[in-house]
């Protein structure tokens, strides 16, 4: 399954993620509640490096923060040479839509349901670097993430699982430099997750850095390396 | 259920109302004043009157030319009727076979004469020739009748003997009423009705033209008149009229000026000194009275409008915040794959456009319905139209980019933060209190300064905005007062009402489960059913203000002034009073002489005036013979010495005994002391009265009833006529607007609670699904329901009706219009209308009721499990 990063587009820089020192708190009712406290780690280009540990641990806040979506109270999150923690929201919203592949626990939440899945794919890849993909790339593309003959579903007529393949093949399109899967197999049943996790690791093989938080023993075999997280704090 | 889309059609069409209703509303209330000023205006004197000179040695020479002259700039008048001509004389005449003494006459012709008058059927209907009508009263006044040949001689200051010639009559017509005053007639009112004093006027004779054709120019009055096509005109059309006017009068002006100026020397000197003066269009007056009219409304509601607009900015907040909801995973999906803020708000503006636009186009059409339908007039201005069609169209665009902002903004919350150092929150609750309290207090001091919209004259003035303002920020402040301390209550309800039923518990824990929705729900409700409260009783309290006032000033409902007083005829209800001014040390003071045994009947009394009945008071005076000094009951300025000898203007003596004060009498002035004595005591002093006679609930006709029974009227003032209508009105739309704002806000507060059944929707789903197998049946769940929408809109009433009541019992006497006439104005709440809103409240609680009920039975439960 080297196919789908390799699909698209000329190979581009795999940056190298690393953390330091990166903390981060939430206001509550109940008080302040650490979720991330002082987490070093890095993630090696080309592989698939796994965010693991139970839920409340701190790998959505990890991801979420090394995606751009949220920020660190302090500490730096360098993808490549860059800490992104320093970029303006511009610069970082650039970012997530050139360079960064990111997925959702919920498949739902990966995909535009006014668009069936050629259009998603379609849609992903042009908002990426513009990239124009017709009808038999699409159709190709589909083929490889097991959705032959998907194109025109609407995403509501998808299970589950295939939403999920649909949503990373989404994600891995237009050759992104870095590739964020949050708990992509948290709503699949064996089947599905398993197919996914195939998903990942060819993407991974195929040069793609991917970091993926997830307590799926499944994904975390897969991987190359694996962070362990607790309470906010890494153990592993 | 309701979801984003329908409640931005909702709130633009809101937003609609109130930006497109503003300039109709004030137009249509401009126009109303107008048209009202136009009714009971004649319509010769909103009219271009001009007088036609004859500059020949016949009539006929000139005049009829510059009569079509005239007649042709007539056709470019906008608004106007076809022009009326009328040419009139004032002979002397001696009846043949009479006393052989000279009386005045006059002698009309008037285009249409014969179609609006009712002519002696057995003339057959003609004259000419020589042959004229004479009105029925020429037969008791000067026994002139069908077939009487009158002498007449017209004096001529370009000829050494006076014009004479013979005329006969050819039937009778019935004698023109001059109350109510024939529309065709009423320029030549002065021919028609008595003077003030009783006296009657000259009769009139309706020659035909060949009459006038026969006499030399200079002694005929040839007028030349254009009418108003309609009253119904709004003041624009009142205006291109009036420009009509005074461009016809210009070329009419400088026609005269060209012929004159080609005329001999001597001619143009005598023509110089002789033109006539030409009277000014009073339809001027009346549109400026009216556009001043539009100036106070529009003044007054600025408030109301700000607020309003106010109101459907955070619905349209609230409606954005929905759609942002509801589209919550494809925009945080583009976000998160990289689109701006700005793109986000741009592709949700696009998407919402066609509701926006949807909503725009019924708001607007719903402000001009109701305007047309229950507004001051439905003529509207095409001004004002395109006014409101633009200020819609701005408000559209407006809330399209609201509605994108804020759903942009909903959606970027979410997605990458920027870290802020932890500052001390501003409590905004307390300080927009603060505020509104502050303004509230300011509006009142202002208005206990300056007061509201006044009546001077003819004229509104006043509508200061803060002092208007008073009504709706003293109804907001207690409400914004009132919202913390009752979150608190509510958070707090949830550990109430153990002990209550099942179903009842679980609608008191919804409330409470969501205080701060609940409260505000609770003060919309309030601040509707407070607006509508205060708009109308304030309505009311005016139009009572205004009766009760002009009852006071005049002493009844319609005073007639008679030289004699006879019997009333059977069909009146009424008094007869004398009056009379007298002086001693002091200042003038007024006598009013009343008949005791019919007084009660005659007049409107008020249970405030004293703290003694009125039959009481009477019997102080009721002894029609008490000797040289009468007893007597003094109203006003008790300080003014009148307890001994007074005198009459013609110095006549009067002894008055003061016996009984009260606060006000019908029939008192400002200002004035007045001093009821008894009427048939005074006559019996052998002074001079004028005497009045009293009519109260009078018919129309009343005049015409007194003439027939033999009364010679004078003067006639009826209380409808004792304040200026057109002010009046002002008045009255200013405060109605609050009306309106009432029903924007209620309408508010469905779509508030409809949002929040929709809101909602998923727990309550899921709590009706999961209540089933435990036995909540549909009547439960409708008592649940019922509970939680009851609860702050019952709370709103309660809260709304007591504010609402206590700010009128404040702002009323404040804003009386007339402050310095008795009696003061006091607070009239419509337990109908008030009753009418409770109804309207209960409707639209069980239709939101029945709403909630079927949308939680109609769920699929395994959808519902599954969170779909």
């Amino acid at each position: 399954m080297a196919e789908p990063a390799q699909a698209h587009g000329r190979p581009t820089a795999r940056p190298t993620v690393e953390t330091r020192a990166v903390d981060r708190r939430y206001d509550s009712i109940a008080g302040p509640v650490v979720a991330l406290f002082g987490i070093d780690l890095l993630a090696e280009r080309g592989q698939l490096t796994v965010i693991a540990g139970e839920s409340g641990s701190g790998k959505s806040t990890l991801l979420a923060i090394v995606a751009c979506i949220d920020r660190a109270d302090s500490g730096m999150v360098l993808i490549g040479d860059v800490d992104v923690q320093q970029l303006s929201r511009p610069k970082r919203r650039n970012f997530r839509r050139r360079s960064l592949g990111l997925v959702l626990p919920a498949p739902a939440d990966n995909l535009l349901h006014s668009l069936d899945a050629a259009g998603n794919l379609a849609w992903s890849a042009r908002r990426r670097n513009g990239t124009h993909l017709d009808a038999e790339a699409r159709e190709t593309q589909l083929t490889l993430v097991g959705l032959e003959g998907s194109s025109n579903k609407r995403t509501g007529q998808l299970s589950s699982g295939e939403q999920q393949r649909l949503a990373l093949l989404c994600a891995l399109v237009g050759d992104p430099s870095l590739v964020l899967a949050d708990e992509p197999t948290a709503s699949l049943d064996a089947a599905a997750s398993d197919r996914v996790t195939e998903v990942l690791r060819a993407a991974a093989d195929a040069g793609a850095t991917l970091m993926v938080s997830t307590h799926d023993e499944r994904v975390i075999e897969a991987a190359d390396a694996v962070i362990r997280l607790d309470h906010g704090r890494r153990i592993e | 259920m309701i979801g984003g889309m329908a409640a931005v059609v909702a709130a633009s069409a809101l937003l609609a109302v109130g930006l497109a209703g503003g300039p109709l509303y004030v137009s249509s209330a401009s126009s109303e004043a107008l048209q009202i000023a136009m009714a009971g205006t004649c319509a010769t004197d909103v009219g271009l009157d001009l007088v036609v000179p004859a500059f020949g040695s016949s009539s006929s020479d000139d005049a009829p030319a510059l009569s079509a002259w005239l007649d042709e700039r007539s056709v470019e008048v906008p608004n106007a009727k076809a022009p009326v001509l009328s040419r009139a004389t004032w002979p002397n005449y001696t009846l043949r076979g009479g006393d052989g003494l000279a009386r005045r006459m006059v002698l009309l012709w008037r285009d249409g004469q014969l179609e609006h008058l009712d002519i002696d059927a057995t003339l057959g209907g003609t004259i000419g020739n020589g042959r004229i009508l004479a009105a029925d009263q020429a037969r008791d006044r000067a026994a002139i009748a069908t077939g009487s040949v009158l002498d007449i001689s017209i004096a001529s200051a370009l000829r050494p003997m006076p014009v004479a010639k013979t005329l006969e009559v050819a039937g009778t017509y019935r004698d023109i009423p001059f109350l109510p005053e024939p529309s065709h007639w009423c320029g030549w009112r002065a021919s028609v009705r008595p003077s003030p004093s009783g006296d009657p006027p000259p009769l009139l004779m309706i020659a035909d033209e060949s009459v006038f054709d026969a006499l030399p120019g200079e002694v005929v009055y040839t007028t030349w008149e254009l009418r108003p096509r309609s009253n119904r005109l709004t003041v624009a059309e009142a205006e291109s009229l009036s420009a009509g006017y005074h461009r016809v009068r210009a070329e009419f002006d400088q026609h005269l000026a060209d012929a004159i100026a080609e005329m001999s020397e001597a001619d143009q000197a005598f023509w110089a000194a002789s033109l006539p003066r030409q009277a000014e269009p009073r339809i001027d007056l009346l549109i400026a009275q009216s556009r001043q009219v539009g100036t106070v409304v529009g003044r007054t509601m600025a408030p109301v409008r700000l607020a309003g607009v106010a109101a459907d900015v955070m619905l349209l907040f609230g409606a954005a915040v929905l759609v942002a909801r509801q589209r919550e995973r494809e925009l945080r999906l583009r976000l998160l794959r990289g689109d701006s803020a700005v793109m986000i708000a741009g592709r949700v503006a696009i998407g919402q456009a066609i509701p926006v636009a949807l909503g725009t186009a019924v708001g607007a059409a719903m402000a001009l319905l109701a305007i047309v339908t229950v507004g001051p007039t439905p003529e509207l201005e095409s001004g004002p139209i395109v006014t409101a069609g633009l200020s819609a169209i701005g408000g559209a665009l407006a809330a399209i980019a609201l509605v994108g902002g804020v759903a942009a903004a909903a959606t970027c919350r979410t997605v990458d933060r920027q870290i802020r150092t932890r500052r001390r929150r501003i409590p905004v609750a307390p300080v927009l209190a603060g505020m509104v309290v502050g303004l509230a207090v300011l509006s009142y001091i202002r208005l206990d300064r300056v007061g509201g919209v006044r009546l001077v004259g003819a004229e509104a003035t006043g509508g200061d905005l803060l002092a208007q303002s008073f009504p709706l920020l003293a109804l907001a402040a207690p409400l914004t007062v009132l919202t913390l301390p009752l979150i608190r209550i509510a958070r707090r309800s949830r550990r109430w009402g153990s002990g209550l039923p099942v179903p009842v518990v679980s609608g008191l824990r919804r409330v409470g489960a969501e205080p701060a929705t609940s409260v505000t729900i609770a003060m919309a409700s309030a601040l509707a059913i407070g607006a509508f409260l205060i708009s109308t009783a304030m309505t009311n309290s005016a139009r009572q203000l205004l009766a009760e006032k002009s009852a006071v000033y005049l002493g009844s409902d319609e005073v007639v002034t008679v030289t004699e007083y006879r019997d009333l005829p059977a069909a009146l209800t009424g008094t007869v009073v004398g009056r009379l001014d007298v002086r001693g040390d002091g200042p003038t003071v007024e006598v009013l002489a009343v008949d005791p045994a019919t007084f009660a009947i005659g007049v409107r009394w008020r249970a405030d005036a004293s703290d003694r009945s009125l039959a009481d008071l009477l019997s102080v005076i009721a002894d029609p013979s008490p000797g040289v000094r009468l007893p007597a009951i003094v109203i006003g300025l008790l300080d003014i010495p009148i307890d001994g000898f007074m005198h009459t203007p013609n110095r006549r003596e009067v002894a008055l005994d003061p016996q009984a004060t009260a606060r006000w009498f019908p029939g008192q002035h400002a200002g004035t002391t007045l001093v009821i004595v008894n009427r048939d005591a005074l006559l019996a002093t052998d002074l001079d009265v004028a005497e009045q006679v009293w009519l109260k609930d009078p018919p129309v006709d009343a005049t015409t009833l007194l003439a027939d029974a033999g009364f010679n009227i004078g003067a006639v003032r009826r209380s409808a006529d004792v304040f200026d209508v057109i002010s009046f009105r002002a008045v009255r739309w200013s405060y109605s607007a609050l009306t309106a704002f009432g029903v924007v806000i209620a309408a508010a507060v469905i779509l508030a609670q409809l949002l929040v059944l929709d809101a909602r929707r998923r727990a309550r789903q899921a709590n009706g699904v999961l209540s089933r197998p435990m036995g909540l049946t549909t009547g439960g769940l409708a008592v649940a329901v019922g509970t939680e929408l009851a609860i702050p809109l019952v709370a709103g009433l309660v809260v709304g009706i007591a504010t609402a009541v206590a700010v009128l019992h404040v702002a009323v006497p404040r804003l009386d219009t007339l402050r310095q006439l008795q009696p003061p104005a006091r607070v009239v709440i419509d337990l109908t209308t008030m009753a009418t809103a409770t109804g309207a409240a209960l409707v639209v609680l069980v239709l939101l009721t029945l709403i909630g009920v079927v949308g939680i039975r109609r769920a699929q439960p395994m959808e519902v499990m599954r969170g779909g």
